[in-house]
C-alpha cells in the first residue's frame, strides 16, 4: 500500500506527460533534425543548423521586433485605459451593473469570431467604420497602409482584453483599506496625491500581473491577426506567431526549423515571465 | 469589344473608374492569391509556370526566369492596375473580388470565370444573366514573340507525393477520381472542368451554360480548339512551395513596401533556397 499515493497520482502524471513533456522532447529533438515532412529526403540529423539559420534569419528578427513593439504597445494602452475604467468602476453610480456587464462581454467572444467581426466592419469598401472615417474627411484602408493594419491590431487586442484588465486592477483598488484612503483625505490629499502616493503603490502588484499577462498574451497573438490581415499589408503584421504557422504548418511543413523557431519564442517568454515575477517579489 | 492588349485594358480600366460614383474599372484578387494571378497573367508576357522550371530553378542566375525582365514587367503592370480597383483590393481574394463583380461596381474582374456562374443566383448578384461574360486575358504583345496558350483552365492534376508510402492505392484513388463519371459531377457542382477536357464536347457543357445564362464552357472549347487553353497549376509537388513563398513576398511589391524587381529577386532566391533544401 506504500505505492498507493503513486498510483493515485499516475493518471495526472501520465495526462501531464502526453500532453505537456513528450511533445517538448519531441520539439527538442526535432530542434536537431532537418525534418521536412513532404521531402522525399529522410530526416537527417543536423546538430545546430536550425538554430544557426535562425539567428541568421532576417524575416525572424525582423518578426520579433514586430511581435515586441506590439506587445509592449498594446499593454501599454490596455493599462492606461484598464486603469480608467477600473476608477470608474470603483466608484458608485447610476447603471454600474449594466456598465459592469457590457464590459466583460467581449472576454467571452473567441478570438476568431473577433476577428472576422473586425474584418466585416472595418472593410475599407464597405464596412461602416471606413465610411464614417471618410465622412469625417479621413482615408481608413488598413488593407494597404501598414501603420493602420498594425495600430488596429492593437485597438482590437485592447478591445478584447480591456475588461480583464480592468477587472485585475478594479480587485486591486478595492482592497485597498478604506481607513488609509480616509486618512489621506482628512490629511488634505486631493485626487491626483491619493492616486499617485496611495492607491498606485498599492495596487503594484496587480499593475505587474497585468503587465506580464498581457504583454505575454499579446506577444503570441495569432487568431485575430490570421483573420484580420494574415499577416499583411506586406508584412506589416507578420508577427511570429504567423511566421511560426507558415514555416511550420504551411506547404512543405519544415517541422525542423518551425520548432527550433517555436522553442525560442517559448525561451523568450519564460525569461520574460522570471525577469517579472522577480519584479513583483521584490516589490 | 474586349482589351485585346494590356494597354487597352488599362484604358478601359482607367476609363470606368469613377471613386465617386462607387464604380471601378479593375479587380484582381492580390490578398489571397497573387501567387495564382502571378501563374495566370503572367503568361501573358510569355511567361509559363512564373519561371520556374521543371529542373526545380527559379532565379535567372539559376536557369530560370522568375526574376526575368518579363517578370519584372508583370509584375510592375500589375501592380499599376491597382489604382482602378476599389478600396481594399490589397487584401481581396477570388470569393471578394467575384463578390465586386457581381455587385455591379466593377467593370473588369481578373477572376477565376466558374466563380462568376453566381450570376445566375439573385441572393448574391445584382447582375443579370446577358449582363457579363467571359473573356480571352490581354496579352503584352512585346514579350509573345512566340505563341503559348494564355487561357487558364483552373483545372487541376492529381499528384501523388514522392514521398507518400502507399502509392499504388494513391494512384487508384486518383484514377477514381479522374473516372468520367466522377468528373461529370464534380462539373456540376464546381462549374469547371476539373480534369477531362473531353466534358467540353458533352451536352453536360452546354445545358450548364444555357442553366447559368453564360458562355463559359464554350468559350473554354473554343479556347482548347485554338491551343489557347493550357492548365493546371504546376504538376509537380513543390509547386505548393513557390505559391506559398509567391503569397509570402510579392504582396510586398503590392502594397509599396519593395519594388516589383526587389520582389522578384527576393522570391526567385527564396524559391532557389527551398529547392536546394528540399533536396533538388
Amino acid at each position: 500500500m506504500k505505492f498507493r499515493p503513486w498510483i493515485l497520482v499516475l493518471p495526472a502524471t501520465l495526462y501531464l506527460f502526453l500532453i505537456d513533456i513528450a511533445p517538448t522532447i519531441f520539439a527538442l529533438w526535432a530542434s536537431f533534425q532537418k525534418y521536412i515532412l513532404l521531402s522525399p529526403l529522410p530526416i537527417e540529423f543536423v546538430a545546430f543548423e536550425n538554430y544557426k539559420k535562425l539567428l541568421n534569419d532576417v524575416d525572424f528578427w525582423q518578426s520579433f521586433v514586430r511581435s515586441l513593439t506590439f506587445a509592449s504597445l498594446s499593454t501599454i494602452v490596455q493599462l492606461i485605459i484598464g486603469m480608467g475604467v477600473a476608477f470608474i468602476l470603483y466608484r458608485d453610480f447610476k447603471g454600474k451593473n449594466i456598465f459592469r456587464t457590457i464590459l466583460v462581454l467581449p472576454l467571452g467572444v473567441s478570438p476568431i469570431a473577433i476577428g472576422c467581426m473586425w474584418k466585416l466592419m472595418m472593410n475599407p469598401l464597405m464596412g461602416p467604420v471606413p465610411w464614417i472615417l471618410k465622412q469625417l474627411g479621413f482615408t481608413f484602408n488598413y488593407a494597404a497602409i501598414s501603420w493602420q493594419a498594425f495600430g488596429l491590431l492593437v485597438l482590437l487586442d485592447t478591445w478584447h482584453w480591456l475588461p480583464f484588465t480592468a477587472i485585475v486592477l478594479l480587485s486591486g483598488l478595492v482592497s485597498i483599506p478604506k481607513d488609509t484612503i480616509e486618512s489621506s483625505e482628512v490629511d488634505g490629499a486631493n485626487v491626483l496625491q491619493k492616486l499617485l502616493h496611495i492607491q498606485l503603490p498599492l495596487i503594484t502588484n496587480e499593475i505587474l500581473l497585468v503587465t506580464l499577462m498581457r504583454f505575454m498574451g499579446s506577444f503570441q497573438i495569432f487568431d485575430e491577426v490570421w483573420m484580420l490581415t494574415t499577416g499583411g499589408p506586406g508584412h506589416a503584421t507578420r508577427f511570429l506567431s504567423i511566421l511560426l504557422y507558415q514555416t511550420a504548418l504551411l506547404y512543405s511543413i519544415d517541422v525542423g526549423y518551425g520548432v527550433t523557431i517555436s522553442l525560442l519564442y517559448l525561451f523568450f517568454i519564460v525569461i520574460f515571465s522570471w525577469i517579472l515575477f522577480k519584479i513583483i517579489r521584490s516589490v | 469589344m474586349p482589351p485585346k492588349t494590356w494597354k487597352q485594358y488599362r484604358d478601359v480600366a482607367e476609363f470606368f473608374t469613377r471613386p465617386k460614383d462607387d464604380l471601378y474599372g479593375h479587380i484582381a484578387m492580390p490578398g489571397a492569391a497573387i501567387a495564382a494571378d502571378f501563374y495566370e497573367n503572367a503568361q501573358t508576357y510569355g511567361l509559363p509556370a512564373r519561371g520556374f522550371t521543371v529542373a526545380r530553378r527559379a532565379s535567372v542566375e539559376n536557369g530560370g526566369l522568375m526574376n526575368s525582365e518579363r517578370a519584372i514587367a508583370w509584375l510592375t503592370d500589375y501592380c499599376d492596375l491597382k489604382q482602378f480597383g476599389p478600396p481594399g483590393i490589397e487584401s481581396m481574394g477570388w470569393e471578394e473580388a467575384a463578390g465586386q463583380f457581381l455587385a455591379g461596381r466593377v467593370a473588369m474582374a481578373i477572376v477565376w470565370a466558374d466563380s462568376v456562374a453566381e450570376i445566375s443566383n439573385p441572393s448574391v448578384s445584382k447582375l443579370k444573366p446577358g449582363q457579363a461574360d467571359c473573356t480571352w486575358l490581354p496579352i503584352e504583345p512585346k514579350y509573345m514573340l512566340f505563341h503559348i496558350p494564355t487561357i487558364y483552365g483552373d483545372m487541376g492534376t492529381y499528384c501523388i507525393a514522392s514521398a507518400s508510402r502507399h502509392k499504388e492505392a494513391a494512384f487508384i484513388f486518383a484514377q477514381y477520381l479522374s473516372s468520367p463519371e466522377i468528373q461529370a459531377m464534380e462539373m456540376e457542382q464546381m462549374n469547371t472542368i476539373c480534369t477531362r477536357v473531353s466534358l467540353l464536347y458533352s451536352t453536360l457543357a452546354s445545358e450548364m451554360d444555357r442553366k447559368l445564362g453564360w458562355n463559359y464552357f464554350n468559350f473554354m472549347k473554343t479556347a482548347w480548339n485554338l491551343g489557347e487553353l493550357y492548365g493546371p497549376e504546376i504538376a509537380i509537388a513543390e509547386g505548393a512551395d513557390v505559391y506559398d513563398l509567391a503569397n509570402r513576398i510579392l504582396p510586398k511589391a503590392y502594397v509599396g513596401e519593395v519594388t516589383p524587381k526587389q520582389a522578384l529577386d527576393e522570391l526567385a532566391e527564396a524559391v532557389d533556397a527551398r529547392m536546394k533544401e528540399l533536396g533538388w
